[in-house]
């Protein structure tokens, strides 16, 4: 047992329902006051997850408990705000009946907060939702995620049709609910979604958890690329038969040579400084490199 | 449990015009029925002519008095005409309840927030049990109002009992539309399913009146226990009343215990 208490922990659930797959065996904990990220391609689980979470569709086996408190139990979604991936709102509702309707089973929400979050989003609640662009209908969902201060958040795919504007205002958005104590669950097939926001990605394939990593951990193990140009061709020649790497990539012009590499970078540039180098670039790794790995099943490796 | 019925309360003033609409609908519809019967009444050819039709079709048409304010009304309003029209409403209130929130991909932010599924559920049947509760009342009040002008003079407890006996008849299709659909989640299914027993047993019930083999039947069927002439003639007939509504009450039931277990649809 941890110290503090998980916002919320799922131990061995296993959705399983018709033909669509569920999930399998996972166990996570959120904890309170970080944001884990839900990472995975569509058809993954990760709503599926948010869903069985949510007591929308029931555990096969496993549970998840809310604050201590079963999944089954309505009381547990006291503590839950979510944000749906796909939002949907009746068209003729304007703004703030939406807010209502959607808000009526926790007692609505703070006016002054509403007024707040719409002001910072730039959003006009007097408008009907069904007028609103796809970025503006997020914007309701975002309040009616933001404006209860709940201690656990679900936000499935949240900024899908957001500029980047609202991007950042979403994050500091998720940076007040950490510090304010919330658990927030992110989830998002797409890495640079969770970057700079999440602590530790969950990552979802087939409905199975097959990595759980601080971000940290994960830019690690993205492979980096480096581009050496060489005097001439034979330096390049034997700078690429010494060499140990991932991958030794020779140009046609003959003195170009890439090369992708994990962890340090030493032993390359130690290789590299027995020849004549001309010129020297490197580039940062890109985490969704690591992911496409996760997809397909090669990062394991 | 926090909230109460603020779903219903919400349901209500997202609804609230559309129950407008169907309420001068329905009150339009009556008041046509009711401006022709002075053309007809006290005509003797339409009794002579329905005395003449074949044994089996009568049945399916009303009483045989045509021409008595009371007979014009079952036949031409209450057998048949008015209930239809209502149904289509309640098995459209009925059918979106759950299953069109569901399908409109609205049902899961509904549950999101501390609400039980069963309380979501009950508080959905009052709002539909709401609406055809209002269009019935709705539907008494031409009739009333011009009873004068055309001689529809009709005790009003022989109005109050048809309205009665046709609101738990319409409550039960209505419920069985709604059970069938969140059972399963599709308006479509609840739709067919319920319309397709109110049309085929309003068949049975015609028929089983002069078929002999049919005859049994009739017990089953919903339209027997409505039975609009009888309840303007005899007054409240509480025994058809009671299995109505313990009909809708089962129907209900097996609805919610289904709802409650299945799992919704993303």
């Amino acid at each position: 047992m941890s110290m503090v208490e998980a916002a919320m922990r799922v131990d061995d659930l296993t959705v399983t329902y018709g033909k669509a797959r569920g999930i399998e065996g996972i166990n996570l904990e959120v904890p309170a006051g970080e944001v884990t990220g839900l990472l995975g391609p569509n058809g993954a689980g990760k709503t599926t997850l948010l869903r069985a979470a949510l007591d929308l569709v029931h555990p096969t086996s496993g549970s998840v408990r809310i604050w201590g408190v079963e999944s089954t139990d309505p009381r547990a979604r006291e503590q839950i705000s979510y944000l749906p991936g796909d939002l949907l709102l009746p068209g003729r509702l304007t703004g703030w009946s939406a807010l209502r309707r959607y808000s009526a089973a926790r007692g609505g929400l703070n006016h002054e907060r509403v007024v707040e979050l719409a002001q910072r989003l730039d959003l006009d609640l007097s408008r009907p939702v069904g007028q609103l662009s796809k970025g503006n209908r997020q914007k309701v969902g975002l309040i009616l995620a933001f404006a209860p201060q709940s201690t656990l958040l679900f936000l499935d795919e949240p900024t899908s049709g957001l500029d980047p504007l609202l991007q950042r205002e979403f994050a500091a958005l998720v940076r007040e609910s950490i510090t304010s104590g919330a658990g927030v669950l992110l989830s998002s097939h797409v890495l640079s979604e969770l970057e700079g926001l999440a602590d530790r990605v969950a990552v979802l394939r087939d409905g199975a958890l097959v990595a759980l990593e601080s971000i940290t951990d994960l830019r690690a193990r993205a492979a980096s690329m480096i581009c050496l140009r060489f005097a001439s061709d034979e330096q390049a020649r034997g700078f690429i038969s010494s060499v140990i790497a991932e991958s030794v990539d020779q140009q046609d012009d003959g003195v170009t040579v890439n090369v992708t590499f994990t962890g340090d970078v030493d032993s390359i540039i130690k290789t590299a400084a027995r020849f004549h180098v001309t010129s020297l670039e490197s580039t940062a790794g890109e985490l969704d490199d690591v992911f496409l790995g996760f997809y397909t099943g090669q990062a394991d490796s | 449990m926090t909230g109460g019925w603020a779903f219903f309360a919400s349901d209500l003033r997202l609804r609230m015009r559309s129950l407008l609409w169907w309420s001068l609908g329905i009150v339009a519809l009556v008041v046509l029925v009711d401006a022709f019967y002075p053309s007809i009444a006290g005509d003797p050819a339409l009794d002579q002519m329905m005395s003449e039709l074949p044994e089996a079709l009568r049945p399916l048409i009303g009483p045989d008095d045509l021409t008595s304010p009371v007979g014009y009304l079952a036949s031409q309003l209450y057998l048949f005409f008015l209930p239809t029209v209502i149904l289509v409403f309640g098995i459209g209130r009925g059918t979106s309840a759950i299953a069109g929130e569901e399908e409109d991909h609205t049902l899961d932010l509904l549950l999101s927030g501390p609400v039980s599924r069963t309380s979501l559920y009950l508080q959905k049947v009052l709002g539909v049990v709401f609406g055809i509760a209002v269009l019935s009342i709705v539907s008494l009040v031409p009739t009333l109002v011009l009873a004068e002008p055309t001689g529809l003079d009709v005790p009003i407890d022989a109005l109050v009992s048809v309205t009665v006996q046709m609101f738990a008849f319409l409550l039960f299709f209505s419920m069985l539309a709604m059970s069938v659909s969140a059972s399963v989640g599709r308006k479509g299914l609840g739709i067919a399913v319920s319309a397709g027993i109110a049309f085929g047993t309003f068949l049975i019930d015609g028929l089983g009146q002069s078929i002999e083999w049919l005859e049994p039947l009739r017990e089953l069927t919903p339209w027997r226990w409505y039975d609009a002439t009888a309840a303007m003639k005899e007054g409240f007939l509480p025994g058809s009343l009671a299995v109505l509504v313990a009909a809708s009450v089962i129907v209900t039931a097996v609805g919610l215990i289904v709802f409650r277990r299945r799992n919704l649809r993303a």
